[in-house]
């Protein structure tokens, strides 16, 4: 009798899967030139700071290609959804800083009025921080042959929608965000490490990655839902990249709450062998980042 | 008790000056060369009055119709002028009209929504109603609150014996039973429960919740008809729906988690007077309370995106309708509703998305983030009056109604640590004159044509100090519609109705990369929107019944006066609905074809890196300037009717939706670097079986 009411309602949904979109997305395969990452130090600073910002590129090493620095000075529309406004992608609102893959520059002096909570004087809406509270400056770097990138540079605003206590407070204990730093990647096939440069091909290679307690930093926040300060601690991102081979996932990383210090993925090397370029980038939830490039050499 | 047997599909188009509703008697068997007399429910005293573009069936005909899973409301998407509802919205697309624009009226009493958030079902029972009635725009001065259409359910009269039915199909199991009390007292229980979780987990469809949140729904009612004295009744009705659904993305990085959790509830409790006095004229008074609610829990990664709404909902519907002279009723009637809403937000100002966004399925929301929390009061009286007047072949029907708006909202610019709020209010008149003229020609062809003035207030949610604009006043529209009907042959009519709407002040996004202190709103949104519907009916004859509805429409938005016209996210150029049935015996076998253009989308045109997300973003093209693929699916539908014994009558049914199994596209979708283009499509084919037993 179950096996007939199975059967009955197995006509409801005959193909379950008809809605699942098929897009093949190898988001971590890189084999053009592109921007992966960009550290800036130091990772928060006040809008007129001196900035310097280091570029991550996915370039042969022979290429003569530098990375062309602008930032932008164009508030995003409410109407827009994406990280920076249109008109960013267009050149009326580029501010030059200049070129080589590491570039320093001052930040806008203008930074918390347009992207921060120092809404321009007559009554105009402050900008949104994001969950951390932060609010960033854009910083556009195009590479020839690559669509543009934009890095948004974490910027010190003072806390405009608190109560003076509040943000006397908040001034005082809050810290500005520091970089995270990668400890070296390592590599293991069925528990066993191995060096990068030593790996079998076919084999299904755990990488991992590590960074130091400090690095998933404590910072002060401000509750806006219940109008009080609190502390919450760093999320942290990695994501990977590599030009061969085949990565189990694009990123991986630990929520606010879990105390690991560890990221895993799996690659698995081809069946040729061959030298194959990994890039790995550890981002905090504020804005830091650090990153690392690698040669994963599969030996015969 | 009169029950149809063969249900036929009639649609009484608002043409005709009778009052009674049509129906096949069950003792009669359908044939085309016996003119079939018809069952004639006598209103005493003076007509109810009818709006020239309504189409009214009852719920018998409504539910056999293919697709509609044994659901009378269900027949709305089979009707001229209804847009096609993205699978699972549910929502109503009425003359291209924003879904949020037009109302869902039961007996009078405004309900938040006609089907459960899937859009399988209605949420109001329906061995519950006695008729469903589409009007999708140009309607007359005592409806209101509203620039869309309307769908209005009428709940039956109770009989006076007993009654029961019981029906269970995969999607639910519902129950309703009535019985006489006393000889003055009718009581009607009923109730739902949603059983779509638990068949997929039978069917062991573990991964569906990643792509179609599965929806988990119940409703309720009952009522209580009383009969006071001669000609005068009072029901009590009570009415209840709940709606919730979990989607759950997983992902090795917390970043890439989502997690959409959404339930949605309403209660109504209303008394409806009725009483036909010694001069004919009918008193109609319903007072009603109510409660909404809805709440939407999504996160992605860490950025929440939450939206909760506590409404009580609460109003009065007062109509006299008494004959002045013989060629001429006059109607007076107050109509009265009021919400006070308690609204909490957080997240960013881009979810939920706005019609008119740029956006692509899919795409997180931005990494901006913000709270609000706070109160609105919308209190709308609105007096009306309305004239019938009878020129020979030629009936006028002038109306007029001021609808007086108190809108106040607890705060008026956002908070700031904890400075106490000022809040905002103010009050809106709206004088809105209507007209509807049917002029029948011959006996056989009738031309109709109708107008009005239209408005409605602010949503609660657009008049947050933070996410919205606590200023804003209400929306207006003018609705004009020009058409005729044609009886073809005996069963057989045409109507062809033209319709124009233009809308202004809408709330719309302040385009303005610096917008105004708690102006994130504006009021400046225009659009329009026109076309032309045609409905070619035929009634039972040889116990074939079937119709074709189609519409052809174009609407179109413009955002600021300076803004280029674009597309409405719901514009649909071609929506064709061929439907028909056969009876043979006690099997009838039903058939219907849906046909409609894509809705509009908006290209992308490139992308770029987002480092500090590590993700692509889209760079978009002209907004809504490129369409879905046209959809179009066949459903099938076969019941047998038993009868089980004297008393008790089974309807077996099985509907085969999209027996074709064909991949409509409902959203592109793209791969994370925005190079290339998938489709999601929408339901693939899906049988529902369901059996219903009539005591």
């Amino acid at each position: 009798m179950k096996r007939r009411i199975a059967a009955l309602l197995a006509l409801t949904v005959l193909d379950s899967s008809a809605c699942r979109p098929e897009l093949e997305d190898d988001y971590w395969l890189v084999n053009a030139p592109r921007v992966l990452a960009v550290k800036s130090e130091p990772a928060e600073a006040r809008p007129g700071a001196r900035v310097t910002f280091t570029a991550l590129l996915s370039m042969p090493e022979t290429s003569n290609e530098v990375p062309t620095w602008n930032f932008c000075t164009a508030p995003k529309p409410l109407t827009e959804n994406n990280a920076v406004s249109a008109a960013c992608l267009g050149k009326a609102a580029l501010l030059s800083v200049g070129r080589g893959s590491s570039v320093e520059a001052v930040l806008p002096a203008t930074g918390c009025t347009l992207f921060g909570p120092n809404g321009a004087p007559g009554g105009y809406r402050p900008r949104d921080p994001d969950i951390t509270g932060g609010y960033y400056q854009p910083l556009r770097v195009d590479v020839a042959g690559s669509e543009p990138a934009f890095h948004l540079q974490r910027i010190s605003c003072d806390l405009a929608d608190a109560s003076t206590d509040t943000a006397t407070q908040f001034g005082l204990s809050y810290v500005a965000n520091r970089n995270p730093q990668l400890e070296p990647i390592r590599a293991s096939v069925d528990g066993e490490e191995l060096g990068l440069d030593a790996i079998p091909p076919g084999a299904r290679v755990e990488l991992s990655v590590s960074w130091a307690a400090s690095d998933s930093e404590r910072y002060t926040y401000f509750d806006r839902t219940r109008n009080v300060l609190t502390e919450r601690r760093e999320a942290m991102r990695v994501s990977w990249y590599t030009n061969g081979g085949r990565l189990e996932t694009e990123s991986s990383g630990r929520s606010e709450d879990d105390p690991e210090l560890n990221a895993q993925n799996h690659w698995t090397a081809p069946e040729s062998g061959g030298s194959f370029a990994l890039w790995v980038i550890l981002r905090d939830s504020r804005g830091g980042g650090d990153f690392a490039a690698a040669q994963l050499r599969v030996q015969p | 008790m009169t029950r149809a047997r063969h249900a036929s599909r009639v649609l009484d188009i608002g043409l005709g000056l009778s009052s009674c509703l049509l129906a096949m008697p069950a003792s009669a068997e359908p044939n085309a060369d016996v003119a079939q007399p018809m069952a004639e429910v006598a209103i005493v005293g003076v007509r109810p009055r009818r709006d020239a573009t309504e189409l009214k069936l009852t719920a018998e005909q409504a539910r056999g119709e293919t697709g509609t899973h044994d659901d009378p409301a269900k027949v709305i998407e089979n009707l001229p002028g209804v847009g096609r509802a993205a699978f699972g919205s549910g929502q109503l697309l009425l003359w291209g009209a924003d879904p949020q624009d037009s109302r869902v009226y039961v007996d009078g009493v405004e309900i938040p929504r006609l089907y459960h958030g899937s859009g399988i079902r209605s949420t109001v029972n329906g061995n519950l109603l006695q008729s469903v009635t589409l009007t999708p725009g140009a309607y007359g001065a005592d409806y209101g609150r509203a620039i869309g259409g309307m769908v209005r359910l009428e709940t039956r009269e109770l009989s006076d014996d007993y009654h029961a039915s019981v029906e269970l199909s995969v999607l639910d199991a519902s129950v309703f039973t009535s019985a006489q009390l006393s000889s003055r007292v009718r009581l009607g229980l009923g109730g739902r429960y949603g059983l779509l979780d638990r068949s997929l987990r039978l069917v062991n469809a573990p991964d569906i919740a990643e792509f179609f949140a599965v929806p988990r729904y119940h409703d309720y009612q009952a009522k209580m008809q009383v009969a006071l004295r001669e000609r005068e009744s009072l029901d009590v009705v009570l009415l209840g729906s709940g709606d919730e659904s979990e989607r759950i993305v997983s992902n090795s990085d917390p970043a890439r988690v989502r997690r959409a959790s959404d339930s949605q509830g309403f209660e109504r409790l209303y008394l409806r007077y009725r009483r036909t006095l010694s001069d004919g004229s009918n008193v109609q008074v319903v007072p009603w309370i109510g409660r909404d609610t809805s709440r939407s829990d999504l996160s992605f990664g860490a950025n929440p995106a939450l939206l909760e709404q506590r409404a009580l909902r609460f109003g009065l519907r007062a109509e006299h309708r008494s004959r002045l002279a013989s060629n001429l009723i006059l109607s007076l009637g107050t109509d009265v509703a009021g919400s006070r809403a308690d609204l909490d937000r957080r997240g960013s100002l881009t979810i939920p998305a706005r019609e008119g966004d740029l956006a692509v399925f899919g795409q997180p929301p931005g990494d901006d983030s913000n709270v609000d929390t706070w109160q609105t009061m919308l209190l709308d009286l609105a007096p009306y009056a309305t004239l019938d007047w009878d020129l020979g072949p030629l009936t006028v029907t002038p109306g007029l109604r001021i609808d007086g708006y108190l809108l106040e909202t607890s705060r008026n610019t956002p908070k700031v640590g904890q400075t106490p709020s000022i809040g905002q209010s103010s009050l809106r008149a709206a004088l809105e004159p209507r007209v509807g003229i049917r002029w029948r020609v011959s006996s056989r062809v009738s031309l109709l044509a109708a107008a009005g003035v239209y408005s409605q207030p602010p949503a609660a949610q657009d008049l947050s100090a933070v996410f919205g604009t606590p200023t804003l006043g209400p929306e207006t529209a003018l609705h004009a519609s020009i058409g005729e009907s044609v009886e073809l042959a005996r069963r057989l009519s045409l109507s062809v109705t033209g319709f124009y709407r233009a809308l202004t002040d809408l709330a719309v996004r302040d385009p303005s990369p610096t917008p105004r202190l708690a102006g994130a709103l504006l009021d400046t949104g225009t659009g329009r929107s026109y076309g032309v519907q045609l409905l070619l009916q035929q009634r039972l004859w040889r116990g074939f019944s079937g119709s074709l509805a189609y519409t052809l429409s174009r609407s179109e938005r413009r955002d600021t006066p300076n803004a280029d016209t674009r597309l409405f996210d719901g514009d649909q150029s071609h929506v064709l609905v061929v439907q028909g049935s056969q009876s043979l015996a006690e099997w009838t076998l039903g058939a219907r074809v849906r046909y409609t253009t894509g809705i509009p989308k908006t290209p992308i045109v490139g992308a770029f890196f987002d480092e500090k997300r590590d993700s692509h973003q889209p760079i978009f093209g002209a907004l809504n300037s490129q369409r879905l693929p046209s959809f179009w699916q066949l459903d099938l539908r076969v019941d047998r009717r038993f009868q089980v014994s004297q008393a008790a009558v089974l309807l077996a049914y099985l509907e085969l939706l999209n027996a074709t199994n064909h991949a409509n596209a409902e959203e592109y979708v793209y791969s994370q670097d925005y190079a290339r283009r998938g489709t999601v499509t929408g339901m693939p084919f899906v049988a529902v079986f369901g059996v219903r037993l009539e005591l």
